[in-house]
Formats: C-alpha cells, structure tokens, sequence
C-alpha cells in the first residue's frame, strides 16, 4: 500500500498540499475529484518524485525518498495527461515501459516481449504498433501511452485524466481495462472531471478542495454525504439502480 | 517515405570507403587499384600519410562528431534547432583558442587543447547558470546565449587589445582542414570515439527524453542527471571538433535533420547513421571546398555556410514534419 503522513507541497511561500494520512491500496481503484487547482496532479506527482515535499510517503512500507528511480518506477508509474508525440513506433514506445527493469544497456528478452505485446493487446493498439506516434489521433496516442504504462508491470498506476481525449466508447474499453488490472492485483489512481464515470467504477473517492483532503470514502457512503459536494460541484450524486444506464450514479441539482 | 534501416548503413559505409578513395587518391598520379597493394613511390606515400590521411580522418571524425552533438543536442532540448553554438560551445572555444595562439603561439597543439577546454568551461557555465534559474529546456538555451555573447564579448576585447590575433579569430571563423596534422588526432580521435560510445549507451535514455520530462522521470529517469551528462559529452565532441577545424556551422544541423526524415529510427540507430553520414557529407564537403576553384583552396566553413543556409531555410518553409523530432 502506499502510505502519505503528514505531506505538504508549497510552491514557494504557498502551501498548495496538505494530508494528514491517507492511504492507498492495490486492488482498488481510487479517483481523485475536485476543482482546478486543487492538488489532485500535485498529489499524483509528489507520489512520483516529480515535486518537492515534506512529510513521508511510504511504498509498499519503503520511504519513496529512499528509493532509487527505477526501483520506483517498478513500483508505481505516472502517466500526465498532456504527452508528447515524437516519430517514434507506437511498439518502441510500449517497449520502453520495461526501462525501469533494463535500464539503459540491457536488451529486451522474450518475457519482456511478451509483456509488450500483451500490453498493446490490452489497449487494443496491436494493430497500430508498426505505425507512428505523430501519425495517430490523440485518443490512439493515448491508448499507446496507456500501452506502455501498462508494460511498466507496476504495482500502482497514477493517471491524470486518461479518458481526456476518448471517445464515449473508448472511455468505457479503458475502464474496462482499469478494472482488469485491478482485479490483477494493481493499485489505480485516476484523476477524473467526470463524476458519473468516477462514482460508477471507484472503489474509493477523494475529493479534495484548494490542497486539503475533504473526504474519502466508497461511493455509495459518499452520497450519504455529499455536503462538500455540493458545495463544491454545486451538484449532487444519485445512484440508479437500472442495468440500462451505462453508469449507476448520475448528477442532480 | 523511411528507407530501410539495413539500406542506410550500407549506404552509409559505401559513401564513407568511397570518400576515402576520393580523399587519398584524387590528383595523384597514380591507379586506385596501388593504393590496395601499397605500390606506390616514396613521395606519393608521404603525401598519403602526412597530408591525405590525416585530413581525411580529421574531417571524417568531425563531420561525425558534430552530426551526432547536433543530433543528441536536439533531443536532449527537444528542439529541432539546437546545436552546439546554442549553448555556447562555439563561442567558448573560439575565445579559448584565441587565448592560447596569444600565449604560445608557436605550440599548435595548445590551440586545440585550450579549444577543447573553451567547450567544457562554457558548458559547464550554462549548466551551472540554467541550475540557478530551474534547469530546462528553456533556461538552457537562454544561458547558452548568455554566455555566447560574454564570450564573443571577450573575443572581440582580445582582439581590440591584440590587433595581432585577428589573423586567428578569421582563421578560426572560416573553418578548414588544410593545416591539420597527425598527432593533433592522436588526442582528438580517443575522445571522440569514447563520447560516441556513450552516446550509444545512454541512447534509450535519450529516446524517453523525447517522451517529455515528467513521462521520463516517471520511467525512472534521473531527467537532470542525463540531461547535464548530454550537455557534457555535446561539448566533448563539439570542442574536439572545433579545436581541430575552428567552426564548421550547419552539419550539426543538416545532417541530423535528414536523417531522421529518412529513417525514424531510435537514437541508437540515428547516432550510427548520423555519424557515417556526417563524416561522409564533411569529407566531401571539405573535397568540394579544395578543388572547386583548384588551385585555390576555399575554407570548408565558409562553403558550408553557404550551402547552408539556403538548405536550412528550405527546411523551415517546407511543410511535411520539417521540424519534428
């Protein structure tokens, strides 16, 4: 699991994060809601050494500060939401997520391979491995990005809104793919806008508010609670229990 | 349209034996063919040794060199324009230089140590000024110019208090390999050859640069970290170079730009291909540049400027992935 105790992020003389304890767990998907500029990229990127902070973050009951890159890298991955898009294949992308297990000299092996192919399988961009980044529309990039996160074989995954640029379809083949891994054992930390498809397939909601963890909890007991919500979203959430609807909750007034 | 990876590097060394013929053998006064079985008079072998060879492999290994800095430059600052006078590389040499033709100006071999030692300092500057301010891409480029500027600054103080190394500041400026001799690659080569290869081994590392910091750092990349030991071996090849042949503008530019309209290949594969290539366009270059107004010599610098820039201005108005990395 990870493990945030006392964590606090300031951007110069601004405190821009503050948790007191929170934690993470493999299994579960856990999507982080909340306003622009609450902290919910900062929160992902202090758990990737990306941005200085205070406090202690545990991984797996290691201190992350201790931990050297790679070895870091093959416990959690972060994927932004903006990437770049070099001419490079989309299969030499998805095989750099083994970097974090072959560094810099070592040679792809069969297994490794294997987990490439596997990977680009599950995102359903095999068919385009032979073609370019720079080629593909943004949610075929995305998918290839996800390709690769997936390659990484890291215990937590840390997106930051990977349904950005997909369709309505895709947005629901990669929740499906989220809940595979998830049931393989992974930890998932989503940052999503999208509170319907956020209540729908979260185990686990945080909702912060300018830096300051709010509330924590499954879906079903946040919309017992939905003070902070409201306040925030200036909506509610109800749950719908018709096998109809794509997603169980909805937005209300 | 790539061509294939195979067809490139054959390509590659037939260009490259092919220049070599050229370079050892045109205008003497005798068959190929001797050359392969060493038959040829006393006079003609000092020519080949002590002249031919060494500015062969002078402009071969400097065509290399900056081709692959230029190359690793641009991916290292995801900028397709970069090169080594960016980050002032250039500039630091040519005032190093300047430097030791005033202090020993009978000792040729200071010029090119104090050249190769111009690179690093400047390196070393822009790093630790961009370190100041948040190292990136960005900030890099700035210091780059910053120092660039401090340095031509001196250059031209150098000269206005020595009048009488502007003779070396021209030389220095037009570029050539007309006066190079054999034991000023007996450093140069090794050093050359060394930061090449590890170029190659760090390329994996070079081609998750190109994914973006964060994805980079993400993947267990110490961004910072590979970032400075670039800039480093940039200003190892690009100072060797300079030292050898003063400065030698736009093949650290045009070649690594078409290669990488050719072969979209990883940075291992570009740092071959960018090195044969950029050896081979410097060699003929430097062919072009002695016998186009034979019997006068032109300095290859000033012909490459030339035939530069009009290339490079049909880079930037040409449409299709003209600046893509």
């Amino acid at each position: 699991m990870i493990e945030m105790h006392d964590l606090v992020v300031k951007y110069g003389n601004r405190q821009v994060l503050y948790i007191k304890n929170l934690t993470l767990k493999k299994g579960e998907i856990v999507t982080i809601i909340g306003q622009n500029g609450a902290g919910k990229s900062t929160l992902q990127k202090c758990l990737t050494s990306l941005t200085e902070y205070k406090g202690v973050i545990l991984i797996d009951g290691k201190s992350l500060k201790e931990l050297p890159a790679r070895q870091r890298a093959q416990k959690i991955v972060y994927l932004p939401q903006a990437q770049s898009s070099p001419a490079m294949q989309v299969r030499t992308l998805v095989s750099h997520g083994r970097f974090p297990y072959l560094g810099y000299s070592h040679t792809l092996s069969v297994e490794d391979k294997q987990i490439v192919e596997e990977a680009m399988k599950a995102t359903h961009v095999d068919l385009l491995k032979d073609r370019f980044l720079d080629e593909l529309s943004l949610g075929e990039r995305q998918r290839a990005f996800l390709a690769m996160v997936i390659a990484t074989g890291s215990d937590y995954l840390l997106l930051d809104e990977p349904g950005t640029y997909l369709d309505l379809i895709s947005q629901h083949e990669l929740m499906q793919i989220l809940q595979s891994l998830k049931r393989a054992g992974k930890g998932i930390v989503l940052i999503n806008h999208d509170l319907p498809l956020s209540f729908s397939m979260s185990d686990q909601l945080i909702l912060l508010d300018q830096g300051q963890v709010l509330q924590v909890e499954a879906p079903d007991d946040f919309i017992n609670h939905q003070e902070h919500l409201r306040r925030i979203f200036h909506v509610g959430m109800k749950k719908i229990e018709d096998p109809s609807l794509l997603y169980q909750y909805v937005i209300i007034q | 349209m790539t061509i294939s990876l195979k067809k490139m590097i054959c390509v590659g060394m037939i260009v490259s034996i092919i220049a070599l013929i050229i370079s050892l053998v045109a205008g003497l006064s005798f068959h190929v063919s001797q050359l392969f079985t060493l038959s040829i008079d006393e006079s003609a072998k000092i020519i080949l040794y002590k002249v031919r060879l060494p500015r062969f492999l002078a402009a071969y290994f400097v065509g290399a060199a900056l081709a692959i800095a230029g190359l690793t430059l641009q991916s290292a600052l995801n900028n397709a324009l970069a090169s080594p006078s960016v980050i002032g590389i250039n500039a630091g040499a040519g005032f190093f230089t300047l430097l030791a033709a005033l202090l020993f100006p009978y000792f040729l071999h200071a010029r090119m140590f104090f050249g190769f030692i111009g690179a690093l300092v400047s390196a070393l500057a822009v790093y630790g000024i961009s370190h100041q301010a948040g190292v990136s891409k960005t900030t890099l480029v700035l210091a780059g110019l910053a120092v660039s500027s401090l340095m031509s600054g001196f250059v031209n103080a150098m000269i206005t208090f020595f009048p009488a190394t502007v003779g070396d500041k021209v030389a220095f400026n037009l570029g050539g390999f007309s006066t190079v001799i054999i034991s000023q690659l007996y450093f140069a080569l090794p050093v050359i050859i060394i930061a090449v290869v590890i170029l190659l081994k760090l390329s994996r590392g070079i081609d998750l640069l190109l994914l973006g910091d964060e994805m980079a750092t993400s993947l267990g990349i110490h961004v910072e970290r590979l970032r400075f030991i670039l800039v480093i071996l940039v200003a190892l090849l690009s100072g060797v170079s300079v030292a050898i042949s003063g400065l030698i503008s736009f093949v650290g530019l045009i070649v690594p730009h078409i290669v990488r309209r050719l072969t979209k290949a990883n940075t291992k594969v570009n740092i071959v291909v960018c090195g044969l290539f950029g050896g081979s366009f410097l060699v003929y270059s430097d062919l072009l540049a002695k016998y186009l107004f034979y019997p006068y010599e032109l300095p290859v610098g000033l012909l490459l400027s030339v035939i530069g820039a009009p290339f490079f201005i049909y880079l930037l108005i040409h449409k299709k992935r003209r600046l893509k990395l």
